[in-house]
């Protein structure tokens, strides 16, 4: 069975999408949604399966966190690895005290990791902030997307990568690296400016999830193509 | 021409050898000494030439900031990389301009002022920031990106840490357990507690370095009889 496996943030979680939304709390629900881009890119790519649950796309992800859940990952052959990277100025502060089990990933546990970003205010935060430089922490997305490929070229798993800010990450780029899966053709934030937004106001709505399938296929469609071409010369 | 490429910090560069010592400014000179690891493992390993220059290994140098070179260097066909891990509780921050550099001492109270443009209060916030947990957690990390990235370029290497107890001491998390698949000797520390120190009083002196270079040997050698190449084995990579 032929699998798509989709790690990423909240906009992969689909936060604020009407099937995970609870409307009275105005809080998102537990399970990520089934209206969220893997589950129209997955029927795109005519695979068997969509993994996407609360281990492989979690509101709030650092691109670490994203990373450090793609190693631990348990694959199997024919296993299809797509990345929607999140922002680069976040991060996650692994905690002794809550972390999870072999091989699975303790969600309830993984969830009291602490997580680094703009919409926390505690003084942690503040110092981490206070510390890292805009150049370090996108220096540092550039490394874990690296690594996840290297990583992921080496088990011969086939992996796509999407960014979800292009500018800052194109601006300071470790020309030295060699990126053959990450999507620089296409500018998905731009996806999600000109569509309407979830049911929270912040995230993609149904349209910019659908819009994004679409173009992370016609990536997905390119690749397998020029590959393709390579191995027949 | 076959080459060892030997990346870590300053158990790597050689601080405090008497080649690469400056005892009246206390500080060491600006070329690796030649009497460190490295080049006594380039003679063992009968490669024609041994590579430890500023791109490859620096005093004070971070794992982020090791991994950093290891991904900037250009190698060549043939090449064979030997890693020496530092320890934990280092950081480097990257600026537009140059690498900044972080180091705690072990009882996390204040970090140490060792880069030209740092602030303590910015050392202060690093430590603030992160857990000693946290701090194993990315080291292994570091070795693993390494890993990785050396696989795809069919790079012959070989990984060693200095920290083996804090690192080796983490039990049921999946990056750590498949890291030692990828790890080899790492009971250095305890060569460096116990014998002779550098000029600095320290770092390890010469027969250190004769000693580590000596167990990397046989490490290597071992792996090398057995088949377990790095490069040819890969479903003994992790999940593999």
């Amino acid at each position: 069975m032929s699998r798509l496996i989709a790690f990423g943030d909240s906009q992969t979680y689909g936060h604020g999408l009407p099937d995970c939304w609870d409307y009275e709390k105005k809080t998102l629900l537990k399970e990520p949604s089934k209206l969220s881009w893997p589950n129209y890119l997955v029927k795109h790519l005519g695979l068997d399966e969509v993994v996407l649950t609360n281990y492989t796309a979690s509101p709030g992800a650092s691109n670490l966190e994203i990373l450090y859940k793609i190693l631990c990952f348990d694959y199997k052959p024919g296993d299809v690895v797509t990345i929607y990277w999140s922002f680069t100025a976040r991060d996650i502060i692994f905690n002794e005290q809550y972390y999870g089990k072999v091989g699975a990933w303790d969600t309830n546990k993984m969830r009291e990791q602490i997580k680094i970003g703009n919409w926390i205010d505690t003084d942690l935060v503040k110092n981490w902030y206070a510390v890292h430089s805009k150049e370090d922490y996108v220096l540092r997305s550039w490394f874990y997307i690296h690594h996840a490929e290297c990583f992921l070229n080496t088990k011969s798993i086939e992996n796509y990568s999407i960014l979800t800010e292009p500018p800052p990450l194109q601006k300071i780029f470790p020309g030295y690296l060699n990126f053959k899966n990450v999507d620089f053709h296409h500018d998905y934030r731009k996806i999600y400016v000109d569509n309407e937004k979830a049911l929270d106001g912040l995230h993609g709505g149904i349209k910019c999830n659908e819009e994004t399938a679409k173009t992370f296929h016609d990536f997905i469609i390119g690749q397998r193509f020029a590959r393709a071409q390579n191995e027949n010369k | 021409m076959s080459r060892l490429i030997a990346f870590g910090c300053n158990h790597t560069y050689g601080h405090g050898l008497p080649d690469c010592f400056d005892p009246i400014a206390n500080t060491p000179r600006l070329i690796p000494s030649r009497i460190a690891w490295p080049h006594v493992l380039g003679s063992l390993l009968n490669l024609p030439r041994t590579i430890t220059n500023v791109k490859t290994c620096s005093p004070d140098a971070s794992n982020t900031e090791i991994l950093y070179k290891i991904l900037n260097f250009k190698y060549r066909p043939g090449d064979v990389v030997v890693v020496l891990w530092t320890h934990l509780l280092r950081d480097v921050i990257f600026n537009e301009k140059n690498l900044l550099k972080y180091e705690t001492s072990n009882t996390y109270n204040i970090g140490q002022k060792v880069g030209p443009d740092i602030e303590e209060d910015s050392s202060r916030d690093w430590i603030n920031a992160h857990s000693l947990f946290d701090c194993k957690i990315r080291a292994w990390m570091n070795v693993h990106s390494a890993d990785a990235y050396l696989r795809t370029k069919n790079v012959e290497h070989y990984n060693f840490l200095i920290e083996d107890e804090a690192m080796c001491n983490m039990k049921n998390i999946k990056i750590v357990e498949s890291g030692k698949k990828i790890t080899l000797r790492n009971n250095f520390w305890e060569e460096l507690r116990t014998e002779k120190k550098s000029l600095d009083g320290v770092h390890g002196g010469a027969n250190f370095h004769k000693n580590v270079a000596k167990a990397m040997y046989q490490d290597i050698s071992q792996i090398r009889s057995t088949q377990y190449s790095i490069i040819c084995n890969i479903n003994s990579y992790i999940g593999g």
